[in-house]
């Protein structure tokens, strides 16, 4: 399903934690706009189009639903939760382990003002602000972007606890209903994307984007290495941050851009459990520069700087390609430690650039795709980019089939 | 004994463990039970947890006057984590 969320543009700070329980009661809890508190969430202009995702796929996790976890508790104007996703091919595979393989994803979402990494000191440094998200293993350990498990930081890497303040450059809103202009999900078995977007005139508004996506199941491979390894899960996180201008009607640079990704609890070719590395500012670690020096580090193809154009068809009207995005888990490492398991992230793809609004929907035949759009993209600097590209995913749930 | 400047390279590169992690400290276990490698069962303190089979490691950062901030206070409720200081397994 797509939703499309409108928090209330009058309601200020302590706003944030009713955001995040409207995101997990919609996502966990099966709610629909309308159960939502009507003072944080606009009835009006927020919907939710398409079927919903399997119930069983988004499941809670004891002591992390919504407003519950000690580290942010103290705080009113910050909400914060966490759930797991399963896989799509949960119960699925060859061999007589199908009903065992049950792997899954721990997804946390938050918005507003918390500590980071248990500082008790109040200085601006320390705390983290604005919305943002994490992926990570079943065991509630290995997250990214930010590895925290009470999830603080700023939308991609970037954190506080420096010597000033590294996070304003990357942040997504602040903490009130007012600070955001969006949020848009996609909520299905394979998928779990999200795309927040800040307040403000086209100029200044900052977009985050974060997606956990599935690979096809490979039910060899995938149910073995699960069956040894409760930790695994052919499932990666994606997450870009734009500040200002990809809403800008003419396509120019943004300042901090951030692309990443990230497979964590992996197996190496010698049996080894493993995460993948990973750094958002950098163009050397997946963004698909060709001197590429951290060729280990996962991407995707088509590569996150490539450009993707329409097509004209035969009465002159664009035609919008659904490339299917594949996983590339390293590109040329010299060493035997990247992920072995390629694949096609199932359900995503590549559109082309710059035509598509927030959630435009596109038509094959009756299947309707929303489109997503995300990053910069169309050059080796990823700072030097100005075209935005756009993924769509289908906004009817796909179970496995 | 504390682990050699050879195994704390060997678990960052395992790991992937950003340079804003300034120390890390690994925790062994021969339990089987899956529920003894989750993070939720080891501590209730937010931090950055890395794990193998078996194995968590630990990472702290450092606060704005470069003072390591603090480890997370282990649960362990079934006593089955050992802190491990490096050498021969």
């Amino acid at each position: 399903m797509y939703v499309y969320l409108k928090p209330e543009p009058t309601s200020s700070s302590p706003s944030a934690r009713y955001i995040i329980e409207a995101i997990y009661n919609i996502v966990v809890n099966n709610y629909t706009i309308a159960q939502c508190n009507a003072s944080y969430i606009n009835h009006g202009q927020s919907y939710i189009a398409g079927t919903r995702p399997t119930s069983t796929t988004y499941t809670s996790i004891t002591g992390h639903t919504p407003m519950m976890q000690s580290a942010q508790d103290n705080y009113s104007n910050n909400g914060y939760c966490s759930f797991n996703k399963k896989s799509y091919a949960t119960g699925q595979g060859v061999g007589a382990a199908n009903a065992a393989y049950t792997p899954s994803r721990t997804i946390q979402v938050s918005y507003g003002i918390a500590p980071y990494a248990n500082s008790s000191t109040s200085s601006y440094p320390h705390y983290a602000r604005g919305f943002r998200c994490n992926m990570g293993a079943s065991n509630f350990a290995n997250f990214a972007p930010f590895n925290s498990s009470s999830n603080v930081h700023t939308w991609s890497t970037q954190h506080g606890g420096t010597t000033s303040d590294t996070t304003s450059g990357y942040r997504i809103g602040v903490d009130s209903g007012a600070d955001l202009d969006s949020i848009h999900m996609i909520v299905n078995d394979s998928t779990f994307a999200i795309w927040v977007v800040s307040s403000g005139s086209p100029t200044q508004r900052d977009h985050g984007w974060l997606c956990v996506n599935d690979l096809e199941h490979n039910g060899t491979y995938d149910n073995y290495v699960y069956s040894g390894h409760p930790t695994y899960c052919p499932t990666a996180v994606m997450w870009s941050s734009t500040m200002d201008y990809l809403d800008n009607p003419t396509l120019v640079t943004t300042s901090t851009p951030t692309w990443g990704m990230h497979m964590p609890q992996y197996l190496d070719q010698e049996g080894v459990l493993r995460n993948t590395s990973h750094a958002d500012t950098s163009d050397q670690y997946g963004w698909g520069d060709q001197s590429t020096t951290y060729a280990d580090a996962p991407s995707i193809f088509p590569s996150p700087r490539s450009n993707v154009y329409s097509m004209k068809g035969t009465g002159g009207e664009d035609i919008h390609p659904l490339i299917p995005v594949q996983y590339v888990p390293h590109i040329d490492g010299p060493q035997f430690y990247g992920d072995p398991r390629q694949g096609r992230f199932i359900n995503m793809y590549r559109t082309s650039n710059n035509d598509h609004d927030r959630g435009d929907v596109i038509l094959d035949g009756s299947t309707r795709y929303r489109v997503f759009r995300t990053h910069k993209t169309g050059h080796a600097d990823k700072a030097a980019a100005i075209q935005n590209a756009c993924y769509a995913f289908p906004e009817d749930n796909v179970p496995f089939a | 004994m504390a682990l050699s400047a050879e195994e704390i390279a060997t678990y960052r590169e395992r790991f992937a463990i950003g340079d804003d992690i300034a120390e890390i400290k690994v925790w062994k276990t021969e339990s089987d039970d899956e529920a003894h490698n989750s993070l939720l069962y080891f501590t209730d303190d937010a931090c950055s947890a890395f794990t193998g089979d078996k194995l968590i490691v630990i990472g702290v950062g450092e606060d704005e006057e470069g003072t390591l901030l603090p480890y997370p206070a282990l649960k362990d409720a079934d006593n089955v984590w050992t802190e491990f200081t490096g050498g021969e397994e």
